[in-house]
């Protein structure tokens, strides 16, 4: 992906993501860490730290900022949100200090146990913002599970070309 | 979105579909049918035909031509992937048709939520990006059917790239 379409993604996860804070903040007080029933991941935190640490992993890998530093398993909503904020901070300060040579130049990259492939920084980045994207099936599988009477947002894109009208 | 990014994930999407093809097969034909426990879809069908949905409803609304029978098709993969593949190809087949300047330009169409103005480029995402918004519901009817995630589809958009690159991690 170019700049543009990666800078329109990230503008699209951020509106996602506020569409979700809206609805989470509507919930009855422990629906967010409380398991459903036949959910592996178990619960609303659970997917929604996974989407953040989603950025912070693949960032570690590019901008050296070290390790993972946030444990999300026990956070309430208010520390995933900030830690969400933090590390697209980063993103947006990362995709800005690279020319458009550089994101797309080939680098190593370590992925899992000591491997270390070549993928540009556009590569790394788009994988971010897509992984991001799947784990929205997921959260509308809770929603039905924990029966809630609170509606899951529509993210489909087209609602994100209105609301950017 | 440019002509590129869109191209870019309808590969993607491509291999990703292929990949929960060969990910099912051996599962046998009730794999697609059984429902999941506490699911809403209720089942894998259910939810693999309504992305296949998605690209029919979207070419239709382009070209202006009927959506594709299929709702008397059987409940199992060939039918649902023949159903797929054919609406993913009249997709792009409009793709193709439409030069840079007709892909940016805002036209009128209907949606489910009513007419909207809407650039085809546009319409072309949301169609695609539909489909990787239903990845995780895949992976969570699979995980309901006791399938260890070892076993799931590996369709990350890295997994795609690392295909395309030639690696094997």
């Amino acid at each position: 992906m170019n700049r543009a379409a990666i800078e329109e993604l990230y503008d699209y996860d951020g509106w996602a993501w506020e569409r979700l804070a809206e609805s989470v903040q509507l919930l009855p007080q422990g629906t967010f860490e409380r398991p459903a029933k036949g959910s592996g991941w178990p619960s609303l935190r659970n997917v929604l730290g996974h989407i953040a640490h989603g950025y912070h992993i693949w960032l570690s890998r590019v901008d050296a900022a070290g390790p993972p530093t946030f444990d999300s398993a026990d956070a309430d909503w208010a520390a995933i949100d900030d830690y969400y904020a933090d590390v697209r901070t980063r993103f947006r300060a990362y995709l800005e200090s690279l020319s458009d040579a550089e994101l797309q130049a080939d680098r190593d990259v370590p992925t899992w146990e000591g491997q270390v492939l070549r993928y540009t920084p556009a590569e790394v980045l788009s994988h971010i913002l897509v992984h991001a994207r799947a784990h929205h099936g997921d959260l509308y599988t809770l929603y039905h599970q924990l029966e809630l009477d609170v509606d899951m947002p529509l993210l489909d894109y087209r609602y994100y070309v209105d609301s950017r009208r | 979105m440019d002509r590129a990014t869109i191209e870019e994930l309808f590969d993607y999407t491509g291999w990703a579909w292929e990949q929960i093809g060969a990910a099912l097969a051996p599962r046998g034909p009730e794999i697609i049918t059984t429902d999941g426990p506490t699911s809403g879809w209720p089942a894998l069908w259910d939810c693999l035909r309504h992305v296949s949905i998605g690209y029919d409803f979207w070419a239709s609304s382009m070209d202006g031509r009927p959506a594709i029978e299929f709702d008397k098709a059987p409940p199992d993969w060939s039918a649902l992937n023949d159903y797929h593949q054919r609406a993913r190809k009249r997709l792009h087949e409009r793709l193709i048709l439409l030069d840079d300047v007709a892909l940016a330009t805002p036209r009128e169409v209907e949606t489910i939520t009513g007419p909207g103005a809407y650039t085809p480029a546009q319409l072309f995402f949301n169609a695609l990006w539909h489909d990787r918004g239903h990845h995780g519901d895949i992976n969570t009817l699979l995980y309901q059917h006791g399938i260890p995630d070892d076993n799931w589809p590996w369709i990350e958009f890295r997994a795609f790239i690392n295909n395309k690159r030639g690696y094997n991690e």
